[in-house]
């Protein structure tokens, strides 16, 4: 038998021949000397190149791989892109009055649309609605509760660290005095106890007839305050009473709220029945169902409720302004009254000017305005002016502008100005970014299920944050962790556009480095995409939606990456 | 969901490598040697549970070198983490009579693999003709020795530095990883016996290239 070629006998020596080649080899190399030297010096010849291997090759100079062309997403981009620009213009120029809906001015975008079709929706057929909402919600908080177990229960540790780290973060500094009161029935502070630092209530019914020194938060059905509270007060419930003395401001939330003690701060309120009832120091900020104000409030009063009213003891220092179906002014303001408003009667004074938008306006005898009175009504007989009421300037007449047609956007230089803008400080701090952690733009997209992935990522964290912030509002004590949690997401929501800006950029430019100046056109020319994709008309809105959620997904799959491999490979060279 | 499970395919794709027609008697002998000299299955007593990361931890270096090897530098930082990924997500079916280090080298060829054949025009590593046997000389005038390797390492490692990544993925998967022609072939998709063709091309590259002729003084067939 002759030789084998070379490459075979390499094989023999690697071990890899099959048995009956093997064995056939081994036949000849019985009789040949010369391959049984072949032999041995190829596994020697293994030898050294697995030593040569193991040790360190040199810093490679490894020629830039030519990268394959790649033809989907840019192009696709650039087609949609272009087609949607086209269609705008059309759309813009002249539209067919049966597709009027379509107007990019009138329909900003299909987010609109979805909103629309919502309240029509729940106007027509509210119990449909409602069931569709309640099933989806209930099937992703299930889908999202059994992912959330199983990462849970493989990482146990992560999320304990994580609820001792939110812990950590949530409790206010050890040093800072904190009363934590947390009772299934009831939290009384009697009369002549004192609570020095902070007051935390959680409870069905809290009542406090002592004193807090600093400030309160309380969260309970029913809330009684008839003490004394020297800072603010914070407190949510369904029924509010407030009789006693605060020193701070008041911050309230509810069903039903009457305060009836003298407020040395400012007074927050949300509730369906607010009444007002002792003066107020500072400005008022109130929304509502039916909201009295029967007390003079020193600063500005911000309203906005169906049923509004200024009684004849109440008074504003300053300017009024007021959102409300029906309102009645009896009481003084010191200065402006601006109101949009369904009906409104005056028999107050407005010592100023008024700016008025009403479909019905009603000055009775004895009201008087110092100023003059910019109304704008349907038309001019909707206002009455009782003999009696005493209008210095005047009832000057101005256009009903409510119905006026929206105007498209891209007529005018503010909006490319502003795109501007923006486009450049993105630009300013994706750099300043990658020069700090250039490790955070580190992520590609290989495929069409690491897409959807990401998207799924992206859009799933979304309801997630919020439904955590609230969550986190509803235990009292978690409220600066919500905050933060809210703050940190209005970030990541900026960063996830340079995130896809970056990985449009990086697939249009095909960096063959990691320098910076590579960086930055890839950053630019993504940059670009993004602005003039999430401002064209009609596609620019969901568009935006899919671009935020893809760069939160980015972002999020970045981090869990970044953590694993952290943790993992905290030792390696 | 689906990417974890491609990954499970991929992972359960790579069974020992007896099982391949091409596994000779030499190759059983060197798995058995393998399993005998790897610490990590031995620490796997069961209920013993070890995390991933912890069994990863000390191949960590050899995946990063294949990675290194198959990829270049630029590359290899990325492939590295997303080996680990990879491999953690396929941790699950992971055949615990292998040794661990085969498995995870395994994972990363066939990553750096994909990773070469993204960059590749076409998709393809080699030509048609790099793999065929044709032309390749029956006998050359001599491996590599021992002794010259000695002599001229850095020549000798500027060889393996200027071999086509290609070229060098099949050496670095043969004689770094220690991967069997079988395993090679499928991480390349290429048949075993391509996988022989190939690596003696890498060699006679590396051969040529320290100054070696090539074809001299054998038989020809």
């Amino acid at each position: 038998m002759t030789c084998q070629p070379e490459w075979v006998t390499a094989a023999y020596a690697d071990g890899e021949l099959d048995a009956s080649r093997a064995r056939s080899v081994e036949t000849h190399l019985i009789h040949c000397e010369r391959c049984r030297r072949r032999v041995l010096a190829l596994r020697d010849e293994a030898r050294v190149l697995g030593d040569a291997l193991r040790g360190a090759l040199h810093p490679s100079r490894a020629p830039a791989p030519a990268r394959a062309t790649a033809l989907g997403l840019p192009l696709s981009i650039a087609l949609a892109v272009g087609i949607a620009t086209v269609a705008g213009f059309i759309l813009d120029a002249r539209l067919p009055q049966a597709i009027a809906w379509l107007h990019p001015a009138r329909t900003l975008g299909v987010s609109d649309m979805f909103w629309n079709t919502m309240f029509l929706l729940q106007d027509e057929r509210q119990g449909l609605l409602e069931l569709a909402v309640g099933v989806g919600v209930v099937a992703g908080l299930a889908a999202l509760g059994s992912f959330l177990v199983s990462a849970l229960a493989r990482r146990i540790t992560g999320g304990l660290a994580a609820a001792l780290l939110a812990l950590l973060l949530s409790a206010p500094a050890a040093d800072a005095a904190v009363v934590l009161r947390d009772d299934d029935e009831q939290v009384h502070l009697a009369r002549d106890e004192r609570v020095d630092g902070l007051f935390f209530a959680t409870s069905e019914l809290v009542t406090i007839d002592g004193v807090v020194a600093g400030d309160a938060v309380i969260s309970a059905n029913q809330i009684e305050v008839h003490g004394v509270i020297e800072g603010n007060l914070i407190a949510a419930g369904e029924e509010l009473e407030i009789t006693g003395t605060v020193a701070g401001n008041l911050i309230l939330a509810g069903r039903n709220i009457d305060i009836e003690s003298p407020v040395q701060g400012s007074l927050f309120v949300a509730a369906g029945k607010i009444r007002v009832a002792e003066a107020v120091q500072g400005s008022l900020f109130a929304a509502g169902e039916h909201l009295h104000l029967d007390a003079p409030v020193a600063k500005s009063a911000t309203v906005a409720a169906e049923h509004f009213a200024l009684s004849e003891s109440g008074a504003v220092g300053r300017d009024l302004v007021v959102f409300a179906d029906q309102t009645v002014l009896d009481g003084q303001i010191a200065r402006d009254l601006i109101a949009y408003v369904e009906t409104l009667q005056i028999s107050g004074s407005i010592e100023r000017d008024g700016t008025i938008h009403a479909e019905d306006l009603h000055f009775t005898a004895g009201a008087k305005v110092g100023g003059e009175v910019a109304l704008s009504t349907p038309d001019e007989s909707a206002a009455r002016v009782d003999e009696g009421a005493v209008i210095a300037g005047g009832i000057r007449f101005i256009e009903w502008d409510f119905e006026h047609e929206p105007r498209s956007p891209f007529g005018s230089t503010h909006f490319y100005l502003w795109r501007v803008v923006w486009l450049a400080g993105a630009f300013g701090v994706g750099l300043i970014l990658y020069l700090l952690l250039p490790g955070l733009f580190q992520f590609r997209i290989r495929s069409g299920s690491e897409f959807a992935l990401t998207l799924v990522t992206g859009a799933a964290s979304l309801p997630v944050v919020l439904a955590g912030c609230i969550f986190l509002v509803l235990t009292v004590v978690g409220i600066p962790l919500a905050i933060l949690t809210l703050l940190l997401y209005l970030v990541a929501g900026y960063l996830a556009f340079l995130a896809v800006a970056v990985l449009l950029g990086r697939h249009i430019t095909k960096p063959q480095s990691e320098r910076l100046r590579e960086f930055g056109l890839a950053l630019l020319a993504g940059l670009l995409v993004v602005t003039v994709l999430v401002n064209l008309p009609i596609i620019g809105d969901p568009a935006w939606w899919v671009l935020l959620c893809l760069g939160f997904g980015l972002l999020a799959l970045r981090a869990r990456e970044a953590w694993l491999l952290r943790r993992a490979l905290a030792t390696e060279l | 969901m689906t990417i974890a499970m491609a990954f499970n395919r991929e992972a359960g794709l790579l069974p020992a490598a007896a099982v391949s027609p091409w596994g000779g008697s030499l190759a059983e002998q060197r798995e058995a040697q393998g399993r005998a000299a790897a610490p990590a299955p031995a620490q796997a007593a069961p209920g013993a549970r070890h995390s991933f990361a912890e069994r990863y931890q000390p191949h960590a270096q050899d995946v990063a070198r294949l990675c290194r090897q198959m990829l270049g530098e630029d590359d290899a930082a990325d492939a590295r983490s997303e080996v680990f990924l990879r491999a953690q997500r396929a941790f699950a079916t992971y055949d615990r009579s292998r040794p661990l280090r085969t498995w995870l080298l395994a994972i990363a060829a066939h990553h750096c693999v994909d990773c070469l054949r993204r960059r590749a025009k076409e998709g393809r590593l080699f030509t048609r003709a790099e793999l065929e046997a044709e032309d390749l000389p029956a006998q050359t005038a001599g491996p590599l020795s021992l002794l010259l390797a000695s002599e001229r390492q850095r020549e000798l490692h500027a060889a393996l530095d200027a071999l086509p990544l290609p070229l060098r993925s099949v050496l670095a998967l043969r004689y770094f990883a220690e991967l069997s022609y079988a395993e090679i072939a499928r991480a390349l998709e290429i048949s075993p016996g391509q996988v022989g063709v190939v690596l003696f091309r890498a060699k006679l590259r590396v051969r040529s290239a320290l100054g070696m002729r090539e074809g001299g003084g054998g038989i020809k067939r």
